[in-house]
């Protein structure tokens, strides 16, 4: 507790010292970035007693300034999982950022920025603590608040201000979802102690169980950002500055999830429609956001859309969890659930490494097009490495720690299949077609963008790109580090695994099941033995060349040896033949568009992005619809500061003859 | 003894899975009217390669080199998986067959990077298609998987072919029939043989394996061709150990004898099917997968039921 509190002191003094640093960003970061650190070390110590051990703590703070305020805190096995990675990758980037923005051109945001950093970590680790109602709502609007602050860092750009303006918006809607949920149980239960499930109607109430358990899907999912509530992910994240965007791909969309589950432990395993909604957003998520990425030409961007694809993966694990405790299929739900979360926690580490390789090759080359990129492996090799490791992980290779997860969900789902006549056969085979189907397309993407950017010949004529930083640099290597412990380490998870799975489902009996240590053991062996194998084998290489001629040459490219590095393969060729498969999912671009030069075709006009055309129509109708009709309220924004002091008086005044009448 | 009989039976497959691709050039030469390449060719080939030096383009980096040895590795774990006919695999664990599956695109991740790591547009061109199909074939193989899991009761690729024995053929036999033509199919799809890619053609512009291996040499393309050659081998044993006759209860030569004589029909087939069809249109292929994909999802209805 002491250490908690120390740390969101740590937190919030060196934030507020940043602020007033605002014209020495090199003093701001240099205060800042080893406090977020030290911070989140401190804060590790109690989350990793409750992770090893399996003891909850909860403690009160009470404060008397805001007129004996209570705020509650609980630190149970479902808040130390998600603490875990949340701590350990806010001060990976932390020290990442340290490096990032100590070369800002535009250094007069770096101290503001460093204060929403900090207050962004501050208000995730209160989110994942937050007992009591009021308190979670408050640090949940934070944590809304001080990423969308960081989002718009760069808010001379258009697009920048957009995606912030939309992020927003977003995160808006489904926080006032989420205010109506919370009002409710405020009002059935009493006020401390607040995810307790006396307070939720229960089974038997109907439409109102279900009203608030769709509104809660809804406002979690905006944050989680599984396909319907996508929208704002692939704008925003690319927007951010690189650490910013690590943090809240790897962190903060997963406290969607985590107020998913706390709400399916309140409701006693949630509802069979919820499993399928679930399971359904998660295949969409999976398929159609692999779908998207490949038209991105922003290394980032297709970053975001892979981060909705595995949040679409653990939603599936997620989903067939809650349809299988529903259909008693104890084992089921355990596997399934085993491999959300350890996928959610492996997640974070990969997907943190990527957007940090990637925004250490879009600052060091200037540009994020990877078709305007191209063999910075030699030049930049911490960078690639780093990348090539994250891509290996996300193309779930099983060397790797993006395996696991996904091998744990898989189980879950060929185990379902064996329960004849439980109904678990429909969502199982979808499972399993939807993993493998978004699987094989992130090992697509992936090669593809990786090897565009990293490998070949360099594109343009650029200098030669250096590595940036090399904080950034040691940042990148322990992320690195971290995935591939996680590759063996899986099965010593499974003790903290099994604690939030019980967490969730309390009803189901974690002990009955055969360990989840002995499933995941052999993957572990496996990835031993390949790695020594491939040693071996690159040893037995070395050896047979030994006496041998190595000789160098050119590339074959039909006998012709001139070839220039402009005509090297593009990632939009690599992945025409995807994309031209996939038509009916994407409105095409009209050929006439492009002007043909001699050999080259030239500028285009016209768009080229294509998304995900029918729900865009559909969600920018009715935003057209709302600003119409509510465009008859507009004379109460009046833009003048008196008149909103007024507006709170009197609502306050209302308030208070309402108390007294 | 009993217990080094799945260990024997690897080593069969280590040595007999290059004799495939003699067995397929012979079928073809057969058809053609040639009299074709000895049987051993391949292992002429792998045994002239790996005592040769090496040329590498001056584009390659570190992946081109790794690429080769990783891929093989993978493939080689994943062989440790496959039962043998009568005889248990020498690994297996629940799950496995995700793993078999995943360590077969663990190769193809490194092949994939290996050809882009070229630069050359051509190595591109057939990492792109490659990539392409495998999206659709890898779905198709597991749905597949799932089918024989619903069908034998069992989540382990040793319990689906060696466990459940014969007994997978009474729950529905004309369904496992589709099985193991859809089971065919991605042989031929990931295996890059005819309808889905002909290996004899001479035209860069046309191939998806052999461009992959252009700019490969000495060991490293002696390795690519083994791996290649296990592969054919493990993706043939999930049919071939599907159809393998349990009731004969034969002793560990006979099995053995049986096995390799599934296989090699599986290659002859692929020989006379390559020397009957054409390849199909690159924009046919994924229509053709999904057709397969429909298919098992069927059989999946049925068997599971």
């Amino acid at each position: 507790m002491v250490f908690i509190a120390a740390a969101l002191l740590l937190f919030l003094l060196s934030g507020l010292c940043a602020l007033f640093l605002n014209n020495r960003p090199a003093t701001a970061a240099a205060l800042c970035a080893p406090a977020c650190i030290a911070g989140c070390l401190a804060a590790l110590f109690p989350v990793f007693a409750v992770f090893f051990s399996g003891q909850e703590m909860s403690f009160d703070l009470l404060w008397p300034a805001a007129g004996g305020l209570r705020v509650f805190f609980t630190l149970d096995r479902l808040s130390a999982f998600f603490l875990v990675p949340m701590l350990l990758l806010s001060a990976l980037t932390a020290l990442y950022g340290w490096g990032y923005l100590r070369r800002e051109r535009n250094s007069e945001s770096c101290g503001r920025q460093w204060f929403f950093f900090n207050m962004l970590v501050a208000s995730m680790l209160s989110v994942f603590l937050a007992a009591d109602g009021l308190f979670f709502l408050f640090c949940w609007e934070m944590m809304a608040l001080s990423s969308f602050f960081l989002v718009v860092s760069r808010d001379e750009e258009e697009s920048v201000r957009r995606a912030g303006f939309i992020y927003l918006a977003a995160s808006h809607a489904g926080t006032a979802a989420l205010f109506v949920v919370f009002a409710f149980l405020a009002a059935a239960g009493n006020s401390g102690g607040f995810w307790n499930s006396a307070a939720f109607p229960g089974p038997g109430t109907g439409v109102l169980r279900v009203l608030l358990l769709s509104l809660g899907i809804f406002g979690f999912g905006m944050k989680a950002g599984f396909i319907p509530f996508h929208f704002w992910l692939p704008r925003a994240h690319p927007a951010a500055p690189s650490h910013v965007s690590a943090l809240m791909s790897g962190v903060m969309i997963k406290a969607g999830i985590y107020g998913i589950l706390r709400m399916f432990s309140v409701t006693g395993g949630g509802e069979v429609w919820c499993g399928a909604a679930l399971i359904i957003a998660g295949i969409c998520s999976g398929i159609l956001a692999m779908l998207s990425a490949l038209n991105r030409r922003d290394t980032k961007s297709v970053l975001a859309y892979s981060s909705i694809e595995n949040i679409g993966i653990i939603c599936m694990g997620t989903g067939l969890a809650v349809y299988a405790a529903s259909c008693g299929g104890t084992l089921v739900c355990l596997l399934a659930l085993s491999g959300a979360l350890l996928h959610l926690f492996n997640h974070a580490f990969f997907k943190g490494l990527l957007f940090m390789a990637a925004g250490a090759a879009g600052k060091s080359c200037g540009s994020r097009d990877p078709d305007a990129l191209g063999g910075c492996a030699k030049t930049l090799p911490v960078t690639s490495s780093a990348f090539f490791l994250g891509a290996a992980a996300a193309s779930g290779v099983p060397l790797l720690n993006g395996f696991p997860g996904k091998f744990l969900i898989y189980l879950a789902a060929f185990c379902g299949l064996q329960l004849k006549g439980s109904g678990l056969l429909l969502p199982s085979t979808a499972v399993i077609a939807g993993l493998s189907l978004s699987g094989c397309l992130s090992l697509a993407c992936f090669t593809g963008l990786s090897g565009i950017v990293f490998l070949g010949k360099p594109r343009s004529r650029l200098d030669r790109p250096e590595e940036y930083s090399a904080l950034m640099g040691t940042a990148m290597i322990s992320a690195a580090a971290a995935c591939l412990f996680l590759a063996f380490a899986a099965p010593l998870l499974s003790f903290s695994i099994c604690g939030a799975v019980s967490a969730v489902f309390a009803s189901t009996d974690t002990a009955s099941a055969p360990g989840l240590a002995d499933r995941l053991a052999p993957l572990s062996c496996a990835s031993a033995w390949a790695f020594a194998l491939i040693a071996a084998a690159l040893a037995a290489k070395r050896l047979l060349l030994r006496r041998r001629k190595v000789s160098f040459g050119e590339t074959w490219n039909c006998a012709y040896a001139a070839a220039d590095a402009r005509m090297q393969y593009t990632s939009a060729s690599f992945f025409y033949p995807l994309r031209r498969t996939f038509t009916f999912f994407n409105s095409r671009r009209s050929p006439a568009a492009v002007s043909k030069t001699i050999f080259f075709p030239g500028e285009y006009e016209g768009n080229d992005s294509r998304r995900i055309g029918a729900f865009r129509t559909f969600l920018s109708g009715i935003a057209a619809k709302l600003e119409v009709s509510l465009s008859c309220l507009r004379w109460l924004q009046q833009g003048r500061l008196h008149i909103y002091i007024m507006y709170i008086m009197a609502a306050l005044l209302a308030l208070l003859l309402w108390k007294i009448r | 003894m009993n217990n080094l009989y799945p260990l024997f039976n690897v080593i069969i497959a280590l040595a007999a899975a290059p004799l495939m691709f003699g067995v397929i050039n012979r079928i073809k030469a057969f058809f053609a009217g040639r009299k074709g390449p000895p049987l051993l060719q391949l292992y002429f080939d792998i045994w002239k390669l790996l005592r040769k030096g090496a040329v590498y383009s001056r584009t390659t980096g570190i992946f081109f080199r790794l690429a080769p040895s990783a891929g093989l590795i993978a493939v080689l774990t994943a062989l440790l998986f496959i039962p043998c006919g009568a005889y248990p695999a020498v690994l297996f664990f629940p799950g496995d067959m995700v793993l078999v599956v995943y360590l077969l695109g663990a190769q193809r991740f490194c092949m994939l990077l290996a050809a882009l790591d070229t630069g050359s547009s051509f190595e591109g061109m057939g990492a792109g298609r490659d990539a392409h199909f495998s999206v659709f074939s890898e779905a198709v193989l597991f749905l597949c998987l799932a089918a024989m899991s619903a069908a034998s009761g069992s989540v382990s690729l040793n319990g689906m072919l060696f466990t459940a024995g014969g007994r997978i053929w009474q729950v529905s036999p004309p369904v496992l029939v589709v099985v193991v033509f859809v089971l065919y199919i991605v042989l031929l799809a990931e295996n890059y043989r005819v309808p889905f890619d002909d290996p004899n053609t001479h035209l860069e512009l046309t191939m998806i394996h052999e461009v992959m291996a252009l700019d490969h040499g000495g060991p490293d393309l002696a390795m690519l061709e083994y791996a290649a050659a296990l592969k054919f081998w493990i993706l043939a044993s999930l049919p071939a150990g599907l159809l393998f006759p349990h009731g004969m209860k034969p002793d560990f030569f006979g099995n053995a004898a049986l096995f390799l004589g599934l296989i090699a029909l599986t290659a002859a087939l692929t020989g006379a099917l390559e020397s009957c069809a054409a390849r199909l249109r690159l924009v046919k292929v994924p229509q053709m997968l999904t057709a397969a994909a429909a298919l098992s999802v069927v059989a999946l209805i049925f068997l599971a039921k």
